[in-house]
């Protein structure tokens, strides 16, 4: 029996086609295999996660503060508060209030007059028991704090005052 | 001769640069010399308001003496103070201190004092040893009440010879100059209603 080019071309083709759908099967076989052997998995169980720190509980909103204010304006407030005090009695509890600022009644108090070419004029020194007591015989509150000194205490043990 | 002539000219021209150099040593700013004016017219506005204190028969006894202290600081040692009266023709001088005791024991159930217009009159001058100089005026309002009764009632002008001189003390440990203001005598110039 003679085999013809076209029966051998038709018999290549067929067994191409073949191999295609062996192929194609297999792989799904394959594919249905790991599927079938694949192990159940276990229920997966995520961990719980930790439990976020609490913020600090807040301070209520509706609570509003002002800024603490600075040294030299808490003296500046004094010496308006002692200069327009409606009694002597009120004047000094004032002061006694303001003394509590400094590290003794005799703290140094320095008062600039004039300022010019890098010089300064003062008056006469005075301590702080004085000024603020002249502040509140006289009802003048003319000065402002341009510098404090402190004491490692924290307390003022000088005090350098300017005409305001 | 020509070496003579150029040894006195350059003496001359010594003895000018110093003085000139001495001159602007002295002057002083006006600016500054402003701040020393009002320093000195503020103390005496501040006696203006001890003396009221001190009169104030609702002072408490040891307020006034507080304030009687800071008030004789403001004086020169011995200063005298000048007292009138519309009954008298003549015008007693006292101590400070004893001014003010006077002034606080004064027999009214309420005094009033009111001191206005302070001014110079002879404005600080500086003077070859340094200090500065000066009379200030003011106006002095008296009231004595005894009950609601007005018992005795005046008006005199005053003068204050104030002295300004520059002085030094220690603070911490540094020099600090300042000037210092002293009140002198105070004398009655007049008295009326």
């Amino acid at each position: 029996m003679k085999v013809t080019p076209s029966q051998t071309k038709t018999v290549l083709k067929s067994a191409l086609l073949f191999s295609l759908m062996l192929i194609f099967f297999a792989s799904c076989k394959s594919q249905k295999a790991v599927l079938d052997t694949e192990p159940e998995q276990p229920e997966v169980v995520e961990p719980e996660p930790e439990p976020e720190p609490q913020p600090e509980p807040e301070e209520p909103k509706d609570v509003r503060t002002a800024p603490e204010p600075t040294l030299d304006n808490k003296l500046n407030n004094y010496f308006a508060a002692i200069a327009g005090a409606s009694s002597t009695s009120t004047a000094n509890s004032n002061i006694q209030e303001a003394l509590r600022l400094f590290d003794d009644g005799g703290a140094p108090v320095l008062i600039i007059i004039y300022a010019a070419d890098g010089t300064e004029d003062y008056d006469e020194p005075t301590d702080i028991t004085k000024y603020l007591n002249y502040i509140k015989d006289t009802g003048n509150n003319v000065h402002r704090v341009k510098e404090v000194v402190k004491a490692p205490n924290g307390k003022i043990k000088e005090l350098v005052l300017v005409k305001k | 001769m020509r070496s003579n002539i150029l040894k006195y000219t350059l003496v001359t021209l010594f003895v000018v640069m110093g003085s000139v150099n001495a001159l602007a040593q002295n002057a002083v700013d006006p600016n500054r010399e402003k701040a020393i004016d009002s320093l000195a017219l503020e103390k005496v506005r501040d006696l203006g308001k001890y003396i009221r204190i001190i009169g104030n028969k609702e002072t408490p006894y040891s307020e006034s003496t507080r304030v009687m202290d800071r008030a004789e600081e403001l004086f020169a040692p011995d200063s005298e103070m000048g007292v009138s009266s519309l009954a008298r023709e003549e015008i007693e001088y006292y101590k400070v201190r004893e001014y003010f005791q006077r002034l606080r024991a004064l027999n009214y159930d309420k005094v009033t004092i009111e001191w206005y217009d302070i001014h110079y009159i002879s404005d600080l001058e500086r003077q070859p040893d340094g200090r500065y100089v000066g009379v200030v005026t003011i106006y002095q309002k008296f009231e004595g009440r005894s009950g609601d009764q007005l018992s005795y009632k005046d008006t005199t002008k005053k003068d204050i010879t104030i002295y300004v001189e520059k002085k030094e003390t220690q603070i911490a440990g540094r020099t600090i100059e300042f000037w210092d203001v002293i009140l002198g005598d105070i004398r009655v110039s007049e008295t009326s209603i």
